[in-house]
């Protein structure tokens, strides 16, 4: 029955496997008209990208006239990854933010931190087809000093998904009008009447480029990551029921078993796209010129940041008392995904804003040449994060995770400590750090408190795949690979191990 | 840094396991000054060994005593609620609705993090939950046999509890059996930390004793936060522990049901025996599955293995000696963390616990059948942070089934089994095809608890001490 019923979803959806597939075709599909019906809050047919359809989708999206302001620095790796990341800081209105907040909380269907069934919120949940993870927040008003006057509290929109960022938008807000303009009806210069390009180029003018960004799996869109999922659950039934049946065969032979009853079926795992891209260091050379002199720089300062380092005030070594919204989040019964939203004033002067954005290039540079699998460092529990420096000189971070919030903090203190230090160094408070990356959240209990301190509420957030942790897309993906190619023994032996 | 083990508890250096019988004494203050009165005569047993205490010319016992107090109970001995609230970690201190100190196990904020879901609610539970009198005091008492632990028992706990000092909330006998097997029949406690300046010579896997007693070095490579109190006068953490104690009932006729029944399902291509064993990770002798994959060589409990190793060869990366959801591989997984195996043993050695737990109930006559009578273990462990070391391990390593690379799979043994969208299994990696065993029922029932901080003996006479307000 059940295979049954994953045949009777695939045949809904838009992509056959042995059919003939037309490039125009899947870019009709990928960029949805706004003429689709609003009303429909039932999931909708699975939306599949071939690989040339998402490449000449892009192709045509860069001759196009239309482009948006910010595209070149929202988001840079546009080239070199199938995903779009967006954050959109809009001005909320004097004293609105509160009502903003509650209507985040007052949905009873969208509860701050898990929206499961999204049937009669205005945001239809469904109609984010390409969207992995999205949240929104409103941070809170900040004052840099004793005299100087308090900043707006800001709307931040935060997602997560494929494509370009022109189509998503248009395509978010054609579906959930009424929930845009519910929200941003609280922000300050939102046309509320306007039409819906004057809503995006709002929108537009208010994106926000990331700092650094961590991607768990660049290659692999949602279609494809909820595909693989389908697979991989099948298989393991497959293997259940047939178990009794494998004795005496070798592991060839059970692979050929599994493809074949993926194709009847009717499961099939298209081709992703290639784990790492290979780096274009000319491209990469005018980044490389300009940190290079700023390199120098900061050597023949060190003796002053050395100095620096050593009359910052570190946070006390004290249990901080988490508010009651981020106790919440600590200790979420459902840790398969989690999510985190910080927030920490840099320190004040110019040298420790130069030096976040110095820390920031080189990070950048890293991920364009050396760590061209979108993960910085070895930390495999990631499936988005980003750094946003704000207008007001604040830092926000923003992830998406799996697991306990302890065990992703710790594996900041046991893994990571170098790259996280060298950014989060350069804001209050944070734990004694020497020489820029020594020490610093490497004193995993300081280091800790620093983080509660800091955290803050998020008002709403969404995953797309609950159920999926990183490790499971990798290995679903690793499983999908191996179905195409034809084995050795000992390679079909290692892929079963992978059930 | 060298340890005061004279101004330390016995319990953190020892198991007291030859002293078989056992009682955890769970108490509330009713009278501050009758209670202070009677605490200082206690004979709390300290952390030398007998050599020690001949050479200092102190009597050693035949029995040993201990002392946890509990959060609110600290309160009513003399803390300041403000102290409790601003020094001690935020997981050890509960708040009722009206700010007044609870403890905090049985909270629903704690219930989330450590699985006490479903019939594990601590809305259930015989002791500790918020609505019950709090579990100001638990002294624990150890003896060779029952009428010496009578004895200790009448001497010490019965007359705080006739001068109306404390009320008694539960009596607790417990004990180590003869062959050192729980329930379920496995033996039990083998995989102990060894402590850096506890214990006689220094072994190199040694853990830093700010692992398990505040104000002393720690696997961060800086000091375990310790609690001051008097506006910061007096360290009164310094050399205490964290001591976390569950009630685990175990239904042992369910857990022989259903191996039996999965044995059968699989055509008696395996035995329950070994199905239990590759829940466990161990046969029930203690031998490791790792190092004895077939059968059981029916021996001492080997404690010094590993999943991975340094060689070019994994001993047991894909987990087909013993299963990578096993409990005792996600209990303590020692270098098979998925960050390798150098970085994992790095990791794992910041949340080992120092285990103490012991059995309470009698071995039922025939395991296959439910006699009606409750039965289980007093999980009971000692650490420097409850959050990093017992809360983590239970979340992240035993009930979430994400654990490693895994991905529906909890701990087969003691994880918490609530009605799920997808549900839970535990697979057996095999060569070719992995075995996968599905609609387990819940083998451990949590029935009670609390987390208790165990003084350093100087901060019990400091806080004897303070004036009644």
């Amino acid at each position: 029955m059940f295979a049954s019923n994953l045949r009777q979803g695939f045949n809904k959806a838009n992509v056959m496997p042995f059919s003939e597939t037309d490039d125009r075709q899947i870019f009709a599909t990928f960029a949805p008209t706004v003429s689709q019906d609003r009303r429909q809050s039932l999931p909708q047919p699975k939306i599949s990208i071939t690989r040339t359809g998402l490449l000449s989708s892009r192709l045509t999206r860069y001759n196009s006239p239309v482009r948006l302001d910010n595209s070149r620095t929202t988001h840079k790796r546009d080239s070199e990854m199938v995903h779009s990341v967006i954050s959109i800081l809009a001005e909320v209105k004097p004293k609105q933010g509160e009502l903003l907040r509650r209507l985040f909380v007052d949905d009873p269907n969208n509860h701050s931190i898990t929206a499961n069934s999204a049937h009669s919120t205005p945001l239809m949940l469904a109609t984010f087809e390409t969207t992995h993870f999205l949240r929104w927040v409103v941070l809170p008003s900040y004052q840099s000093g004793p005299e100087a006057p308090p900043s707006p509290e800001f709307l931040v929109f935060e997602s997560n998904f494929d494509g370009l960022t022109e189509d998503y938008l248009r395509d978010c807000l054609a579906k959930n009008r009424l929930w845009f303009t519910t929200v941003y009806a609280h922000c300050v210069d939102f046309p509320e009447q306007g039409s819906d390009d004057q809503i995006l180029d709002f929108l537009r003018q208010r994106m926000r480029p990331y700092s650094a960004l961590h991607t768990g799996y660049p290659h692999l869109t949602r279609a494809m990551i909820d595909e693989q999922d389908k697979i991989q659950r099948h298989v393991e039934k497959f293997l259940d029921d047939e178990r009794p049946n494998f004795a005496g065969q070798t592991a060839v032979q059970i692979h050929g078993a599994v493809v074949r009853e993926l194709k009847q079926a009717g499961l099939q795992a298209e081709e992703t796209f290639p784990e790492r891209f290979w780096p274009n260091l000319f491209k990469n050379l005018p980044r490389l010129l300009w940190a290079i002199p700023q390199g120098i720089l900061l050597l023949i300062m060190l003796p002053y940041l050395r100095f620096r380092e050593k009359i910052d005030r570190p946070i006390e070594d004290k249990p901080v008392v988490p508010s009651k919204d981020v106790r919440e989040i600590e200790d979420s019964p459902n840790i398969t995904q989690n999510q985190m939203t910080h927030m920490v004033p840099i320190k004040p002067g110019w040298f420790r804003h130069w030096l976040l954005k110095l820390v920031f290039l080189i990070l950048d540079i890293a991920a364009r040449t050396l760590f061209t699998h979108g993960r910085l460092g070895s930390l495999s529990n990631i499936h988005f994060a980003r750094w946003v420096i704000l207008p007001d000189g604040r830092l926000l971070f923003m992830s998406n995770y799996d697991g306990s919030w302890e065990n992703y903090l710790g594996d900041f203190i046991d893994q990571a400590s170098v790259g996280l230090t060298a950014v989060w160094s350069n804001s209050l408070e944070f734990p004694e750090t020497r020489w820029l990356v020594g020490g610093g959240s490497r004193d995993g209990h300081r280091f800790l408190h620093w983080t509660r301190k800091y955290q803050i509420r998020t008002d709403f957030w969404h995953s797309w795949h609950q159920s999926l942790n990183v490790k499971n897309i990798l290995n679903n993906d690793a499983i999908c690979r191996e179905l195409r190619r034809t084995p050795s023994e000992a390679e079909a032996r290692e892929w079963l191990r992978r059930f | 840094m060298t340890l005061d083990l004279a101004d330390i508890q016995g319990l953190v250096a020892f198991g007291y396991s030859r002293l078989r019988f056992s009682s955890f004494e769970f108490l509330h203050i009713k009278n501050r000054h009758e209670t202070k009165r009677w605490l200082k005569t206690l004979p709390i047993e300290d952390a030398r060994s007998r050599e020690e205490k001949a050479k200092a010319d102190v009597p050693v016992s035949s029995t040993a005593l201990n002392v946890a107090i509990g959060a609110p109970g600290l309160v009513k001995l003399g803390i300041s609620r403000c102290e409790l609230y601003a020094n001690f970690p935020p997981e050890f201190c509960g708040t009722d609705d009206e700010g007044a100190p609870k403890n905090s196990m049985g909270e629903a904020i704690r219930a989330n993090v450590l699985g006490d879901v479903g019939t594990n609610d601590p809305h259930h539970w015989e002791y500790g939950n918020p609505k019950q009198p709090t579990l100001d005091l638990v002294v624990l008492l150890y003896a060779k046999d029952e009428t010496e632990l009578e004895n200790l028992r009448a001497r010490w706990i019965t007359p705080a509890i006739d001068s109306g000092a404390v009320s008694q909330i539960a009596s607790e006998k417990s004990r180590i059996f003869e062959d050192e097997r729980e329930h379920f029949g496995f033996r039990d406690g083998l995989s102990q930390p060894d402590i850096d300046g506890i214990g006689g010579a220094t072994k190199p896997s040694a853990i830093n004793p700010g692992e398990f007693l505040l104000g002393c070095p720690d696997e961060y490579g800086t000091y375990s936060y310790s609690p001051t109190v008097n506006g910061g006068h007096f360290d009164f953490g310094k050399f205490g522990s964290y001591l976390v104690i569950r009630k685990l009932r175990q239904d042992v006729a369910g857990f022989h049901h259903y191996f039996q029944k999965e044995a059968a399902s699989h055509g008696g291509s395996v035995t329950a025996g070994w199905l239990a064993a590759k829940c466990v990770g161990r046969w029930p002798s203690g031998a490791p599955l790792v190092r004895y994959p077939q059968t059981d060589p029916g021996m001492e409990g080997d404690n010094n293995f590993e999943y991975v190793g340094d060689g070019k060869q994994p001993i047991d990366s894909d987990g087909l000696k013993c299963p990578i959801a096993a409990h005792i591989r996600r209990s303590n997984p020692r270098d098979s963390l998925d960050e390798g195996s150098v970085q994992s043993r790095v990791t794992v050695r910041r949340h080992r616990l120092l285990r103490r737990g012991r059995t309470f109930g009698e071995r039922p006559v025939d395991p296959a059948i439910d006699d009606g009578k409750s039965r289980g273990l007093f999980f009971i462990t000692l650490q420097a942070s409850i959050r990093k070391q017992f809360e983590f391990v239970q979340q992240t390593w035993l009930n979430d089934g994400k654990f490693s690379r895994l991905y529906e799979s909890p701990d087969p043994i003691t994880a918490p089994k609530v009605s799920a969208e997808i549900p839970p299994s535990m697979t057996i990696p095999q060569d070719p095809v992995r075995l996968r065993l599905s609609g387990m029922p819940q083998f451990v029932t949590t029935l009670g608890g609390g987390y208790f901080f165990l003084p350093s003996l100087s901060a019990m006479q400091y806080l004897c001490e303070l004036p009644d307000k």
